[in-house]
């Protein structure tokens, strides 16, 4: 499985439901619209169909009524009801030649004012004598009444703008349903009257009797009724099976399901090509930094192809890889020079942390309890140290923690007497001490020569020159060593440079080594190599003095000076070694002792 | 029916109490009714009115004497609208009405004809002060409940070609309606021009309610006809003379009408389109001339404190058919009263034997006989035109008019 196909469904997981909800939300707020629109369109199409219907009906009714009044307003008519004595000439044939639109031969009659038939087209003929309307009728207006056992119409036959007969028609119930008859593709028709009984219904059609409440239409159905124009009483209920009207809101429905179905396989189509074409190159880089950072390659580089940010951030990574490489040798070779400079102190140097445990330690620290630098580090310091010290000890650590201030103490430590300091060193920004370093000198032989010095007076008195020589030479190396000291503190404080500590460590065995100088640094195999160390450190402060140019100049003057005393003094030596092979007593070399 | 009744009230109101100076003579007994069947609403209505306010004259000069057997005539009045239905209907009405001694009727010839089967079916006296149609007469039946003092369109229609004839016309074109009283006509005009030798130029035919003549008048003129007789009742005679006066002045043809226009609101309805044709009609009767000055002159004072309205002889409107009421009612009194009873049969007996009596229109010597139930004949015809107003003129009454 390659990078994207597995970090896919990742993105999927977390882009495909948001992106898939905000398309459902699209589609369902287009299909609301689009459907309402639709519905209403729909709707109004019923209604237009229902108007149109109504109106066609309207037409054929008040083509009847027109017929009915032109026939009324014949003057043949007229004449008829007056010609008593010759109308039975032509009368009855005008009738039986009388056709009215709509359905086929309606019975037409010819009555007179009372509603006495005088003529029909028919023999079988209703009577109008005692019909209700005969007087609204004869008082002018038209009569029209239809129900489901057919259809009447009357209009008056007017002389004189009076209602001297009348001209009326009937429908018999399967004409009326002729009459009415309305057909159209998919949909149904019903004509109701005003007490809701059915006159006309179109084949397939729901409603029964009663015109449907508009406001609860049947159910499957998209209805409209509508009165029909001119004939209140009559209403034309329209309707289309809902499955049919709305075919094209589910073609719809299926159409947008088709595009919401497309752009979701397209957006995981696009992103998993975006995917592609993004974590080819990344998993290639990410691969190539994990290499680099399992195996420590520093020399290791990644692929600078891709896309061109990639290679922009390829380039980049090398660059700081390069630059990486370049400052860890660095490091490693000022960590080295100065881990030997620490190593070369004859002083056992340890950094604590606040609860005594040993985070670094020179060489010198393990070899003065026999154990191995390793077993050392991480160690809490108090498990291993003398009991008889441990409470002093640690209460004076905790005090250079607490106060921040270098302590200097004395002590005799295994039979040794030991010289140490602890300086407070990886102060934080709230000046808090982080750890301190833990510095002691074995001095047990310095002990022993204040004794024999105390024994040896007199010959301290011959070497009064030469002490006083020295007295002065170690007066100038302390002039010279105070600046470089309080420098070196500094850049301890600063945790800067470990040359620093390096550096006070070869001040403090100078320091340590002041009255033995000159066999210090002729016959002491660490003494010796002072003047290597030296132009060590010189080096190592060339790469520190652009920071530190003033402090490391004058450090660098410092340690000159001392090295020409240094010089003064090893040639003062070699004139009175002698001398001081006697002074010793037991001519024994006065090697430095690791345990001080 | 509210109309009616209210119609009838006032009848009878006005005959019981006609003029205040006679209120006093009106006896106390029972009126004798008689019922007036005529179109008192539509197109001819003002034949109705006029025949009516003869009705009511007579009654209040009979009244005024006494009445007839020391009874009041009360007039009770039904409107058939010139609809033979309701003619029907009405005589039937009037056949169940107690003590009814006759029945006056009214302009339509059809109405009439329509009734003659019930009229003589319930023996009712039909008085015809109006309608002409020869067969409302000479009906067949026997005996005969039919009298009239009227224009019978037997005499009519040879009068009327008669005068086409004197007044210079060759060739007469016939304009009549399809009625009975149309068909009436053109036999007796169509008689009369073949007793001369000749023929109708055209016989033009139209219906009841016809809202345009054009056509028939057109053809009459394209028949080379250089007259027209008209047959007609005012609605539909105003139809004929606007189409007549449509035409072109040159080929305007003059009309000669029976007296039928005269029986709505002819003068009124026609217009400026009266002025346009040269129409002359006939008539039997008019105040503006009458026979018997001083009988006329009484009559129309009479006619003047009933209806104030009318304030001079020429506003009174279908004088004929007033002055044709009177006589009829004056004649049914003296029937009445030589009959000794109201029964209709003695009654008719007593028409037909009547003596010689002078009336407004005529002297009857006698006015009936077994044989002849027209008290009026040719002699009794003339021909009047429209005055200004609307006054119906004789054209003997107006200077260098006279007949022809």
């Amino acid at each position: 499985m390659n990078e994207a196909s597995r970090i896919l469904p990742h993105i999927l997981k977390r882009v495909l439901p948001l992106t898939a909800a905000a398309l459902l939300l699209t589609w369902m707020g287009m299909r609301i619209i689009v459907a309402d629109t639709l519905r209403r369109e729909i709707h109004d199409r019923v209604a237009h169909e229902t108007i149109h219907w109504a109106q066609m009906v309207s037409a054929r009714l008040n083509g009847i009524m027109t017929s009915l009044k032109n026939l009324a307003g014949n003057d043949l008519m007229i004449n008829a009801l007056i010609d008593t004595t010759g109308r039975e000439n032509y009368l009855p044939l005008f009738f039986q030649s009388l056709r009215i639109p709509g359905a086929e031969t309606p019975c037409i009659v010819l009555a007179d004012y009372r509603g006495r038939t005088l003529a029909a087209n028919q023999e079988d003929t209703p009577g109008y004598m005692n019909v209700p309307w005969l007087g609204a009728v004869m008082a002018g207006e038209s009569f029209f009444k239809v129900s489901p056992e057919g259809l009447e119409a009357a209009v008056p036959v007017l002389y004189h703008g009076l209602g001297e007969g009348l001209v009326a028609v009937a429908y018999g119930p399967d004409q009326v349903s002729e009459l009415l008859s309305i057909s159209a593709p998919g949909m149904a028709f019903a004509v109701f009257d005003n007490r809701g009984d059915r006159l006309f219904a179109s084949p397939g059609t729901p409603w029964k009797t009663g015109v449907p409440d508009s406001g609860a239409p049947s159910e499957g159905w998209v209805e409209a009724t509508r009165k029909i124009p001119g004939f209140d009483n009559l209403t034309l209920v329209c309707g289309e099976p809902a499955a049919s009207a709305f075919r094209s809101l589910r073609r719809l429905d299926i159409f947008f399901l088709a595009v919401m179905g497309l752009g979701l396989t397209a957006l995981i189509a696009a992103v998993y090509l975006a995917v592609r074409m993004v974590t080819k190159p990344l998993s290639g880089f990410a691969a190539h930094m994990d290499r680099i950072a399992t195996h420590g390659q520093l020399e290791g580089r990644v692929s600078e192809s891709g896309p061109s940010e990639f290679q922009k951030l390829g380039r980049s990574f090398n660059r700081l890889m390069e630059d990486l490489t370049i400052s860890n040798a660095k490091l490693q070779e000022s960590e080295a020079m100065a881990r030997a400079i620490l190593n070369a102190s004859p002083a056992a140097i340890v950094l604590l942390d606040r609860e005594g445990v040993v985070l670094d330690c020179n060489d010198t620290y393990p070899a003065r309890f026999g154990i191995t630098r390793d077993a050392l580090l991480g160690s809490v310091l108090w498990d291993s140290f003398p009991k008889d010290n441990l409470e002093r000890r640690r209460m004076e650590v905790n005090g250079v923690f607490l106060s921040g201030k270098l302590f200097k103490g004395e002590d005799k430590l295994l039979e040794q007497w030991v010289d140490y300091h602890i300086a407070p060193v990886l102060v934080d920004r709230n000046l808090q001490v982080r750890s301190v370093v833990v510095e002691a000198l074995d001095i047990t032989d310095r002990k022993r020569s204040e004794q024999r010095l105390r024994v040896a007076d007199e010959l301290r008195a011959m070497e009064a020159g030469r002490a006083q020589a020295a007295g002065h030479v170690l007066h100038n190396i302390g002039n010279a060593i105070t600046p470089a000291g309080i420098y070196t503190e500094e850049m301890l404080a600063e945790n800067r440079n470990q040359t620093l500590a390096y550096l006070e460590k070869s001040y403090d065995d100078l320091l340590d080594h002041r009255d033995d100088l000159q066999a210090y640094v002729n016959r002491d195999e660490r003494g010796k190599r002072v003047f290597d160390y030296m132009k060590s450190l010189i080096a190592s402060l060339k790469q520190e003095r652009d920071r530190r140019r003033d402090a490391l100049n004058q450090m660098k003057r410092a340690i000159e000076r001392i090295l020409e005393m240094l010089n003064l003094q090893q040639a003062y030596v070699e004139t009175t070694a002698e001398k001081r092979r006697v002074a010793d007593g037991n001519g024994k070399p006065d090697a430095p002792n690791p345990h001080g | 029916m509210k109309g009616f009744r209210i119609l009838v009230v006032v009848a009878a109101f006005s005959c019981f109490f006609p003029l205040g100076g006679w209120a006093a003579a009106v006896p106390q007994a029972p009126p004798i009714p008689v019922g007036l069947d005529a179109d008192m609403s539509s197109g001819s209505a003002r034949s109705g009115e006029a025949i009516r306010r003869g009705i009511v004259l007579a009654m209040a000069d009979i009244n005024a004497r006494g009445g007839v057997l020391g009874r009041p005539l009360a007039l009770v009045v039904r409107d058939n609208r010139g609809n033979p239905a309701r003619g029907l209907d009405n005589i039937e009405a009037f056949a169940e009405m107690k003590d009814l001694v006759a029945v006056v009727g009214g302009l339509h010839t059809p109405v009439a004809m329509a009734e003659l089967a019930i009229i003589h079916q319930n023996r009712i006296l039909y008085l015809d002060p109006w309608a002409a149609g020869t067969a409302v007469v000479e009906n067949g039946y026997s005996p005969n409940y039919v009298f009239r003092v009227s224009v019978r369109d037997e005499y009519a229609g040879a009068f009327l070609v008669e005068k086409a004839l004197l007044r210079g016309h060759e060739k007469i074109a016939l304009l009549l309606e399809q009625t009975a009283w149309g068909r009436s006509n053109e036999r007796s005009m169509t008689a009369a021009l073949e007793a001369g030798g000749r023929k109708p130029a055209t016989v033009q035919w139209f219906h009841w309610g016809v809202r345009d003549l054009s056509r028939q008048i057109r053809a009459a003129a394209d028949a080379g006809a250089d007259v027209v007789i008209l047959v007609a009742n005012a609605p539909e005679g105003v139809v004929a003379v606007k189409a007549m006066a449509a035409l072109p002045r040159e080929r305007r043809l003059p009309m000669i009408s029976h007296w039928g226009i005269t029986g709505g609101n002819f003068f009124k309805e026609a217009g400026p389109s009266l002025e346009e044709t040269d129409l002359v009609f006939l008539q039997t009767y008019s105040f503006l001339s009458p026979p018997f000055p001083e009988k006329a002159r009484a009559v129309f004072e009479a006619y003047r404190l009933k209806f104030p309205e009318c304030t001079s002889v020429p506003e009174i409107m279908a004088p004929a058919g007033t002055a044709h009421a009177w006589d009829l009612i004056q004649l049914l009194a003296l029937a009445i009263e030589k009959a000794g009873a109201i029964d209709r049969p003695s009654v008719r007996n007593a028409l037909e034997h009547l003596d010689v009596y002078s009336g407004l229109v005529r002297v009857y010597r006698p006015p009936f006989t077994p044989d002849r139930h027209d008290a009026l004949n040719r002699e009794d015809f003339r021909l009047a035109r429209y005055g200004r107003k609307g006054a119906i003129v004789p054209l003997s009454a107006i200077p260098g008019k006279d007949s022809p």
